[in-house]
């Protein structure tokens, strides 16, 4: 039989091994060895610095680097239900284990992330048989990564832990994916790490509000000859029967804004403008487009259904939103990358495998409106603790009297959703805003942010938008907006301001 | 120059046709973002193109290791592992055109043109104006397709690879 913990010369990689308890001395011995030998290769380094930033492929001459990732992503691997304790029992012992934080992420793999191990063993078991699992010695390469997980659990617990008094029963749950190959890095069940109980992450079923609106935007954008980014739509006062019942959706703050435009109705989550979009479009349009980005659960199949009065869990809203984040691909989630037999024959690969389900052109056009969420919407806290260089995109989503606070955005590499409420669906007193946005930030600050760039697509303009009017404006505008338009679709008419504002665009010397 | 005439030609069309045709678009090229903050052109002048942002960047040592042992991989006709590495790769830069494109060649060579097919539309999506990266895309893409009978969907592939430049 083929060691447990194999390394190769030329590049030193550890091999993650689903064994038994009878194992485990031997596997925690190889493992301690393995850290021992990098101990030393890294001891110069400051051992304050960010793991990440030590691991960072960036820039490094592969030879210097390529321990540091390839010691990151074994200690991911190191999947073993009793293995944790006797790997490294006590703590703080070296000082580059400190330094790079892997310690306890390698030895709290099985004991602190069992919602993530949960997450493996569900994919496990819809593609082998029990018995195979326990007793062939399956070698299982997964997708986490320590830090991104610590820094998710961390996140979670510092807004969680300080409203324990007021609401001991409050709860919270988050994944973590990466957007381009729909890797999970990172999986909170529960506000307590260690605790394998109820996962919400992947079971919870919760209203979640806003968070939907951007399929009904969508379903919108993807007619360009009707609707567009500047699109006006009413925000005044509207009555709609539905099945004998009165329905008067309200907005968050109970007023009312008039006339908006279209992703000023989607930035500031407005309500009343969402549901009559929504009721130009009808339900069955936007249950198609759900359908289509990879929601299977059950929908509400009447006009709340635009306002989130449907239950998803946070894994469906992760795998919705990777559809945005990825630039309209959809990308199936993986935990696993691969299954090696105790012979280190691959069993089984999960490739990598994508699809296009949404043009380039409205694909390009909700991240926009995604990103304006931060840059003027319900977002626009997070510009006080990320640079807008970034391009942050996300959404807040917030159900009736703050039962859920749900939190989705995404960078240029990671989408992390966020979710919050209690077990038992009564009030808990965080919007999406308070309570979800400030974990994802949390994380995101703990975990790094990455500037997103996306590429415009051939087929769409930006312009430049009067915000008052919503016309197409030029120089002679005060307050304007760049927004991008599908080129061959609808556009607004000029701007009032931008009347005799056509001279003013020649240069100097032509005037 | 070219962009300049152009500009020019939008400019002096804005005198007779009013305000409308006067506003071309505020970005140019492969540009994917606006300037931050809802920035306004300054008065009285052209506009100006929003500063472009670096292509793709610098492909990485790490990168370069792993296509190395794809090319290996390769050579001994072990597609499998050449896919691997590459999906390797693709975790370090994933917004890398050159490795969506490359897999998608590996993955026909696989036997699997659908997702070959998709790979190709990825790495398209990243490519920023690198027109014979596309048209290799869009050769690619006609292969696929001819793969899956859709002959049809293989001469508009090819025809897109033509227009670009590919032969």
């Amino acid at each position: 039989m083929a060691d447990l913990l194999r390394q190769t010369e030329d590049s030193p990689q550890l091999e993650l091994v689903l064994v038994g308890q009878s194992d485990s001395d031997r596997v925690a011995k190889q493992l301690q060895a393995f850290v021992d030998k990098y101990a030393e290769r890294f001891a110069g380094r400051d051992p304050e610095a960010s793991p990440l930033a030590l691991a960072e492929p960036v820039e490094r001459p592969a030879a210097d680097l390529e321990p540091h990732v390839a010691l990151r992503e074994a200690l991911a691997q190191v999947i073993d239900l009793d293995l944790g304790d006797q790997l490294f029992p006590a703590p703080g012992g070296g000082r580059f284990r400190q330094g790079l934080g892997l310690v306890q992420a390698a030895a709290g793999t099985s004991k602190s992330f069992p919602a993530f191990l949960d997450l493996v063993r569900r994919q496990l078991r819809r593609d082998y048989n029990e018995s195979d699992l326990v007793s062939e010695g399956l070698r299982i390469f997964t997708t986490l990564d320590p830090q991104v997980q610590w820094a998710l659990q961390k996140s979670l617990d510092a807004r969680i832990r300080p409203l324990l008094d007021k609401q001991p029963e409050l709860e919270g749950a988050g994944l973590v994916t990466h957007s381009a190959n729909g890797e999970v890095l990172a999986l909170a069940g529960g506000r307590q790490a260690g605790f394998a109980g109820f996962n919400r992450a992947l079971d919870a079923q919760r209203h979640v509000g806003s968070l939907i609106k951007p399929a009904v935007y969508l379903t919108a954008l993807e007619q360009p000859g009707r609707y567009n980014l500047a699109s006006r739509i009413d925000d005044g006062p509207l009555e709609f029967e539905q099945s004998g019942q009165l329905w008067k959706p309200e907005n968050y703050d109970r007023e009312f804004h008039g006339e908006v435009m279209l992703y000023q109705a989607l930035a500031s989550s407005y309500n009343v403008a969402t549901a009559r979009l929504g009721l130009e479009l009808g339900v069955n349009a936007v249950i198609k487009t759900l359908r289509r980005l990879s929601v299977e659960e059950p929908l509400n199949p009447y006009p709340s259904l635009f306002l989130g009065a449907t239950d998803l869990s946070p894994l469906t809203v992760t795998e919705l939103y990777l559809n945005f984040a990825s630039g309209g691909f959809r990308v199936p989630l993986r935990s696993i990358r691969e299954v090696l037999d105790a012979n280190g024959e691959p069993l089984q690969r999960y490739e990598l495998s994508v699809e296009r389900v949404i043009d380039p052109g409205p694909a390009y056009l909700v991240h926009r409106a995604l990103q304006m969420v931060i840059e003027e919407g319900t977002g626009r806290a997070l510009n006080g603790r990320f640079s807008a260089q970034l391009g942050l995109a996300g959404k807040t989503g917030t159900t009736n009297d703050l039962r859920d606070s749900w939190f989705a955005g995404y960078d240029g590499e990671k989408l992390g959703v966020i979710w919050m409420g209690r077990d038992d669906n009564k009030p808990m007193g965080l919007s999406g805003g308070s309570g979800a946005m400030q974990v994802w930030a949390g994380l995101y600050a703990a975990a790094g942010a990455v500037a997103a760039q996306p590429m415009k697509p051939d087929t769409v303009e930006w312009y430049q938008v009067d915000k008052l009017s919503g016309g197409l404006a030029d120089s002679g505008c005060d307050n304007t907006v760049q927004l991008p338009f599908v080129e061959a679709g609808s556009k607004p008419p000029n701007a009032p301001c931008a009347r005799g504002g056509a001279l003013r665009w020649l240069p100097e010397w032509l005037r | 120059m070219k962009r300049l005439v152009a500009v020019l030609f939008v400019l002096l069309g804005a005198c007779t046709t009013g305000p409308q045709r006067s506003l071309p678009p505020v970005v140019e090229g492969s540009a994917s973002r606006p300037p931050i903050g809802g920035a306004t052109l300054p008065g009285d002048t052209a506009p100006q193109p929003v500063e472009v942002p670096p292509s793709a960047p610098a492909t990485g040592g790490a990168v370069i290791a792993l296509l190395d042992r794809a090319d290996s991989y390769r050579a001994s006709g072990d597609s499998a592992n050449e896919a691997a590495a590459i999906e390797r790769a693709l975790r370090i830069e994933p917004n890398n055109a050159r490795l969506w494109s490359r897999l998608a060649a590996t993955r026909l060579e696989q036997g699997q043109p659908r997702q070959a097919e998709q790979l190709a539309l990825k790495s398209n999506a990243l490519s920023r104006g690198d027109r014979r990266l596309q048209a290799q895309n869009w050769q690619l893409v006609a292969r696929a397709r001819w793969a899956l009978d859709d002959g049809a969907g293989a001469r508009a592939a090819e025809k897109k690879a033509r227009d670009l430049g590919g032969s």
